[in-house]
């Protein structure tokens, strides 16, 4: 590999700036724009001198000359510029950009006299992206060196070709002019020649140089390589033989040397250096040119088949004591010594065994620590180096103390990045040894990687503490020599390192530091990213470690435990709080829910992620860090379901970038949640209007319509969203896990928009779609959940897809939808809890059924009832397991609440006949566990008797269901979940049956044994049960506006004109002070709190209507609100003992008598089950309640 | 024969060696840079006589370019051809090392004097140095030495630290003298020094009126050009602060079209003008470029050169770019550090 020294003797001796016309044009009366366009070149102002080229475009003063070069002059400044530039990606961007202004060039000027220079710098650009190729190959970190290095290869080859290409051109033209000029009549031609001449040299050494370069790139011990230095030598040496005369001859001697020395040849290779050594001294030039030589020499004589350290000692020491005063202390003259100090000792050594009584062998040691000790002073590249020297030769106090604290910054700086690589190194192992000591069979090698294994287990933490170290002690000894690029590398590290210890805020705020303050510098970008990443944990932490004061907030403060804090407690919080919390009400509702409070206490967190991820957008939009970081604030934006903002987001992200389908995928699954919640929002609205009997307002139904469509739009962008990121994604050709989890979510969507094809051809698109993936066995499909998620999928989809098929399309569909149950039962079912597993599976894909057909259009949901109805039917006949009975009779009674009711109430055809199926299989599994045949536990018993009792009621057998929940609830009549559906029954019975009595038994139970407490308690006790315990709240405030409810209907069913208004008073004064004692029927706005509030006030306008009061709501209550400033004992759910709704006695800490039960080990439905019953072990489980 | 010999190669020895009387006379250098010989006889704040064989010839001083004298020591000669050169510092650093009590010749001895005040209280004007010691220098130097042909030269130093200092009543004063000289060019640069006067008190609609004045004046000139292209420079800068910044960025783009930027000391101030001007126009980027002009190639004028690095940190710092800011401050502070610029960081 070519050193940087060899790199910089080839490169810095050959280019030449070529803009003579800027001495020409200097400091004329006009815009001295030439010579400001240097000076901001030479201060590497790079980014300025650009601006100021594109001022130059418009300004009234620039200089037509310059006019014309602008496009050269800015390829000229981003080719510097480039070379300076650390970002490998920003420098690939602007040597982009060098290419296309100077190409502009040389296509629009090409007989401009700056279009050689201009091909020049195409050339040069070419081999400045070999090199930034070759640099990243270096890299540790770089996964792709071998692909790395090819297209090196290939760019140098490119580089070689424009040099030579140029040379050829030139020479065509010089070839062109006659031989013989007249000194005074063909002037003007023969400047126009030598200058030709000089470029046409100068086009032949760069091509050669390239050549040699190139070289770096091939396998030392290759054919190529050796053949690719043998072309460059004889380049060179044709070179030589034409201009032996010039210095540039000469360097071209020097240079073949130099490519014999690469291939070993050092007979050719010393042949050439002893020929330039015997050059004069003089000029300073030739003086130059022979320290370059002899240090090349000196690697020859120092090779191992070479040993001539005499020689290295002769004639290093000789030509150190030539050097000039400005050469004493430069890199050249140093590396001399150091090499002379090397060749000393081992000339000792060699001596030592020769002769060892030779007196030279302590001189030639003496020499050699005299002259390592000279370089040892220095700052410099060979310092390190020569203490190291040093210490091998044993010198006392010679800086060799490698623990010794660096004293000044390179020291310190130095000693980190030693920390540094060595917390490399012990990463790489613990990331690649335990592979390896899987692999390894050798017993000894094993316990070797076993031993390093644990030493880097160990050292992995020392290394980065001292790397830290090291790196703060350099910040501390920032000289007048530190520049800001050296203090923001080791700034950089630091922000690396603290993350990489889990020091987040430190790395957080150097990162940022970094990032806002010097964008320009190497590793602002990624700081930037190191922030970020930082600020997202910093974020996870705050959410969890804010838990705990929330709570002692809402204990301290919130008196009516609504959960949610009002500015009237806010007023009892000490000064701090206050001002803590005084703008944290984002919604203006008046009071603070828990998720605004979350929101002040992740504030700060929250705030740098935007900021950070905004400003990497701003900053570099089309670096590949913008779009990652659009990524972090769309996903930011969507868990704080900021959607629009999210969308904005996404827009910024080009759509040819990698990040944009991932993002889309993002996206798209947002938006379809956001529509099933809204379309679910909607539906209980509706179905709590349904339940009061009253038509909603105008207002109302222009509300649910307009948002209705609202979420139509919302549906049809998470589809569009979708597609076109599968589509990019697919096109990427990258599976991943985000990719594979957005083409199933499409494939739900498809399946929920009554595209069931689609979903199918999806699922099993070649190489991309789910069940694919499964089927290849593709890494992604080993997520924890993907394959059951899938063959659930494929299941719905086949046949969701049968409604439609036809003849045998759908006889394969069906042995398709066969084939992935068989899928599923070998995937989880081989084990009791993979039976389990299995049940919970076939429940869940019984939930999507439901929603798939509530979701869909009457005509859409007949065909596909249809396709169902033919499946069930005969996955049903024939199968003998658990899950797969348990999931038709679920599916069938899902398929039947599909259809809901009619507006007479009474139930549908078609969804009588499903409840009928869906109880005849309950009933089968209930007689087969009965005969033994199947194996049920007492939980998943106790979920078949209530779904039994509910399909039972949804049929009408009202008496057959009341049976079945009195037996339950005798056996336990604790247990909350059925309570609720057994009063739910009777008012139900009353409302089919136009029997109103049963409203009473909806209030007060079954009222069997008069004078005893019924089974089935109602919901005023229900109410009274559920008061005061806070993970109760939706069944008491569900039970309270039951309680107005059944008094409501009650009253509109009694022809009596004061039975009614009675209990329609009673219905009134029952909501209102529920109303009255407990306002906020919000919920606290977070993801778990349901609202009430729509539902009390729908009711509340139906008894007013009723009452023939204006029908206000809510509203009409409000003035009877007590303030909540003096809350009193009795302002909590449950504790008041008005009107007998809620009686007093379900006091804070004294659970009720009736307490409701959390079944766990009693054999009973773990929770209050919406329908249709829970399968066991789902998150529906009541928590024991606190004691 | 021998002696013949001896004299005629003696005589040739002495004619080839320089006479003592040739090695004594003065110059004085026009503007054709062309000196002329004699013996400096008297001088006044107008005229310089010079004898030349018994013939006494007048020279304006308007018009002098540059006096050597016979018996210059070699450090003070250095010294006046630093100061034509503009590098002051340079000039002082030399006269610190001369022995001023070797000097016999008034004449001379006035002349170091003179340009050690001289020195001092620009590199004052420049940020380095105190103001009202050089002011009292050089002010001491007017007064004793009435007869200088530096008094016209030294009064408008003078003017400028009293501006410096905020002394406006004093600056005027000064000024009106200059403006008393008898020459268009004196007259002309004593305006536009009130006329900065005028703006650095931010009459600007004064200040404006005084400069018109001058460009429109009928006078002509290499140097009462040169004075009407400052004053133009001057009233852009007015300009710009009476919300016409447009307009006055025309005048300054003309300045720098149609004149050679060879004139450092006009170019900077024309772009430390640009830049102000940009400023009023909120256009950062480009104010930025135009005070990146003096700092990188107009920087000699230490006053100008601190007015740029003052801008210039706060520009670097609005474009983020805090190590270039930080590098302009520091230079700032290092140069000039006891200049208005560096002081209003």
């Amino acid at each position: 590999m070519m050193s940087p020294r060899w790199t910089q003797l080839t490169w810095a001796g050959l280019w030449t700036g070529c803009a003579a016309w800027l001495v020409a044009g200097s400091l004329s009366a006009e815009e001295p724009a030439a010579d400001f366009l240097n000076a901001l070149r030479s201060e590497k102002y790079f980014d300025t001198a650009i601006e100021y080229l594109e001022q130059l475009k418009t300004s009234p003063v620039a200089p037509a000359k310059i006019r014309e070069v602008l496009g050269y002059e800015r390829g000229v400044t981003l080719v510097d510029g480039a070379k300076h530039q650390r970002d490998f990606g920003l420098r690939e961007k602007q040597l982009d950009e060098a290419q296309a202004a100077l190409d502009e060039f040389v296509t629009q000027q090409p007989q401009h006299a700056l279009a050689f220079s201009a091909n020049s710098q195409l050339g040069n650009l070419v081999v400045e992206r070999a090199r930034l190729k070759i640099e990243r190959a270096k890299r540790p970190t770089e996964p792709n060196k071998d692909k790395m290095r090819t297209e090196a290869k290939e760019l140098y080859a490119k580089g070689f070709a424009v040099f030579n290409s140029l040379g050829e051109g030139l020479k065509t033209k010089l070839d062109a002019i006659p031989k013989n000029l007249d000194v005074k009549k063909d002037a003007k031609q023969i400047e126009i020649r030598d200058q030709m001449r000089a470029d046409y040299l100068q086009a032949q050494l760069l091509a050669a140089a390239v050549l040699e370069e190139s070289a770096d790139t091939m396998d030392k011990s290759s054919k190529e390589y050796k053949d690719t230095l043998e072309k460059a030598a004889k380049d060179y040496g044709t070179l030589y033989e034409k201009y032996r005369t010039r210095l540039a001859g000469l360097y071209a001697r020097m240079y073949q040397g130099r490519c014999h020395q690469k291939t070993g040849n050092f007979k050719d290779a010393l042949s050439y250096y002893d020929e330039l050594l015997a050059q004069q001294d003089e000029p300073k030039e030739f003086h130059e040119l022979k320290s370059k030589v002899l240090l090349l020499a000196i690697d020859c004589w120092m090779a191992e088949s070479q040993k001539k350290y005499a020689e290295v000692v002769t004639k290093g020491n000789a030509w150190i004591d030539k050097a000039y005063p400005s050469e004493i202390r430069s890199d050249d003259f140093m590396s001399l010594r150091l090499a002379v100090a090397k060749a000393s000792k081992l000339y000792s050594d060699q001596l030592k065994k020769e002769k060892p009584k030779d007196p030279q062998i302590n001189a030639m040691l003496t020499d050699a620590r005299k002259l390592a000790q000279y370089v040892a002073k220095f700052q410099g590249e060979h310092q390190k180096d020569a203490q190291k020297f040093l210490a091998d030769l044993g010198v006392a106090g010679a800086s060799t103390d490698t623990q010794a604290q660096p004293k000044t910054f390179k020291e310190a700086q130095q000693a980190g990045k030693d920390a540094l690589d060595a917390y490399q190194v012990h990463k790489v192992n613990l990331e690649t040894i335990p592979g390896q000591i899987k692999t390894e069979k050798d017993a000894a090698l094993k316990a070797e990687l076993e031993k390093k294994l644990a030493e880097s287990q160990e050292a992995i933490k020392s290394s980065l503490g001292e790397a830290i170290g090291y790196f703060k002690l350099a910040i501390k000894l920032t000289d007048g020599e530190t520049t800001d690029e050296d203090l923001n590398v080791i700034r950089y590290f630091l922000c690396f390192l603290s993350y990489a210890q889990n020091d987040y805020l430190d790395a957080a705020v150097l990162g940022s530091f970094v990032a806002e303050r010097f964008p320009e510098s190497g590793g602002a970008r990624q700081c930037a990213k190191i922030a970020m990443a930082s600020y997202l944990k910093l974020f996870a932490e705050a959410k969890v470690s804010s838990k705990q004061p929330i709570e002692a907030l809402l204990n301290e403060l919130d008196k009516d435990k609504d959960g949610r804090l009002s500015a009237e407690e806010l007023k009892a919080a000490t000064p701090e709080k206050q001002a803590l919390l005084a703008k944290a009400d984002v919604d203006g509702s008046g009071k603070l829910d828990q998720g605004e409070l979350l929101r002040v206490y992740t504030r700060f967190e929250a705030d740098h992620i935007v900021s950070i991820a905004t400003y990497i957008t701003g900053k570099w939009p089309d670096q590949p860090e913008a779009q990652e970081a659009l990524g972090t604030l769309i996903a930011f934006m969507i868990s704080e379901n900021q959607l629009e903002k999210a969308q904005a987001y996404l827009d910024k992200i080009p759509e040819e970038s990698s990040q944009r389908g991932s993002a889309e995928l993002k996206m798209g699954q947002a938006l379809w949640k956001a529509y099933l919640r809204g379309m679910g929002a909607i539906r209980e609205q509706e179905a709590a209007a349904i339940a009061t009997g009253a038509a909603p307002d105008a207002q109302t139904t222009a509300q649910n319509a307009s948002r209705k469509q609202e979420l139509t739009g919302i549906k049809n962008r998470a589809e569009k969203t979708l597609v076109d990121g599968v589509a990019r994604m697919e096109k990427a050709g990258r599976v991943d896990a985000v990719f594979a989890s957005a083409i199933l979510s499409l494939a739900q969507i498809f399946l929920d928009t009554e595209q069931a094809p689609k979903a199918v051809e999806l699922l099993e698109k070649e190489g991309v779609g789910p069940l694919t993936l499964l089927k290849n066995k593709h890494e992604v499909s080993e997520t924890p959940g993907y394959a059951e998620e899938t063959l659930k999928t494929a299941l719905r989809a086949y046949i969701s897809a049968l409604g439609s098929a036809k003849g045998e399309t759908g006889e394969a569909l069906n042995k398709k939808a066969e084939g992935v149950m068989d899928g599923l039962q070998q995937a989880v079912g081989g084990t009791d809890e993979g039976q389990k597993k299995l049940i919970s599976i076939y429940f869940t894909l019984a939930k999507d059924i439901e929603q798939q057909m509530t979701l869909a259009s009457a005509e859409t949901k007949k065909g596909l009832s249809k396709g169902f109805e033919t499946f069930l039917d005969r996955v049903g006949a024939g199968a003998k397991e658990l899950n797969i009975l348990y999931w038709v009779a679920t599916t069938y009674y899902g398929l039947g609440e599909s259809f809901g009711t009619q507006k007479d109430g009474s139930v549908p055809a078609d969804a009588k006949r499903y409840f009928e199926k869906a109880a005849k299989m309950y009933q089968t599994i209930l007689d087969k566990s009965a005969k033994k045949e199947l194996n049920l536990d007492p939980q998943l018993s106790g979920q078949l008797t209530l779904a039994m009792a509910k399909t039972k009621r949804a049929m009408g057998d009202y008496e057959g269901a009341e049976k079945i929940f009195m037996q339950m609830l005798t056996a336990n009549s604790k247990l909350l979940s059925v309570q609720i559906e057994a009063t739910k029954t009777y008012e139900e019975w009353a409302e089919r049956t136009g029997d109103s009595k049963y409203y009473l038994n909806a209030l007060g139970g079954d009222m069997k044994v008069k004078g005893k407490k019924s089974t089935i308690w109602g919901w005023i006790e229900m109410a009274k049960v559920t008061s005061n315990r806070p993970e109760f709240r939706d069944s008491f405030y569900e039970s309270r506006y039951h309680v107005s409810l059944a008094r409501y209907k009650y009253g509109l069913a009694q022809k009596d004109a004061a039975k009614k208004q009675e209990s329609l008073e009673k219905a009134e004064a029952s909501l209102s002070q529920t109303y009255q004692l407990f306002p906020a029927l919000d919920g606290d706005a977070a993801e778990n709190k349901k609202s009430f509030r729509e539902m009390y006030d729908g009711l509340a306008k139906a008894i007013q209507k009723a009452l023939k009061k204006k029908p206000e709501g809510l509203a009409a209550y409000a003035g009877m609100v007590p303030k909540l400033a003096e809350p009193t004992p009795s302002a909590k759910p449950g504790a008041t003992g008005a009107s007998g709704a809620a009686k007093p006695g379900a006091v804070k800490g004294a659970p009720p008598a009736g307490k409701p039960a959390a079944a766990t080990s009693t054999g009973a439905p773990a929770a209050p089950a919406k329908s249709p019953p829970a399968p066991p072990a789902t998150k529906t489980s009541v928590a024991p309640p606190k004691k | 024969m021998n002696r013949t010999w001896w004299m005629l190669v003696l005589t040739l020895v002495v004619a080839s060696l320089p006479s003592t009387a040739q090695a004594q006379l003065d110059k004085v250098f026009g503007g054709k840079g062309v000196g002329i010989e004699g013996t400096i006889t008297a001088t006044t704040r107008e005229k310089i006589t010079l004898d030349q064989g018994g013939t006494p010839r007048d020279f304006n001083v308007n018009e002098v370019v540059k006096v050597t004298f016979g018996d210059d020591p070699s450090e003070l000669a250095k010294a006046r051809d630093s100061v034509i050169a503009g590098q002051i510092e340079s000039a002082a650093n030399t006269l610190k090392t001369l022995n001023m009590g070797a000097i016999s010749r008034d004449l001379v001895k006035q002349d170091a004097e003179y340009y050690k005040a001289y020195c001092d209280a620009r590199l004052a004007l420049a940020g380095t140095g105190n103001l009202a010691t050089a002011e009292a220098a050089l002010f001491e130097f007017v007064k004793t030495k009435r007869d200088s042909y530096h008094t016209y030269e030294a009064t408008e130093v003078l003017g400028n630290l009293s501006l410096a200092q905020g002394k406006f009543a004093d600056a005027e004063k000064r000024f009106a003298f200059l403006g008393g000289a008898p020459w268009p060019d004196y007259k002309l640069r004593a305006n536009v020094m009130e006329a900065r006067a005028l703006a650095a008190q931010k009459k600007f609609p004064d200040a404006l009126t005084k400069y018109e004045a001058i460009i429109t004046t009928g006078e002509s000139g290499p140097e009462v050009n040169r004075q009407k292209l400052m004053a133009s420079v001057g009233k852009a800068v007015c300009l710009a602060e009476t919300g016409k910044a447009e307009e006055a960025v025309q005048l300054l783009e003309g300045v720098v079209r149609d004149n050679d930027s060879k004139d450092a000391a006009l170019f900077a101030k024309t772009y430390n003008g640009l830049g102000t001007c940009y400023l009023k126009l909120n256009r950062p980027k480009d104010a930025l470029l135009a005070f990146l002009h003096v700092d990188l190639l107009f920087n000699a004028d230490g006053e100008a050169h601190a007015e740029a690095l003052y801008h210039l940190s706060k520009l670097w710092g609005e474009m983020n770019k805090a190590d270039r800011a930080l590098a302009a401050r520091t230079l700032l502070k290092d140069r000039y550090a006891s200049s208005i610029w560096s002081k209003a960081q």
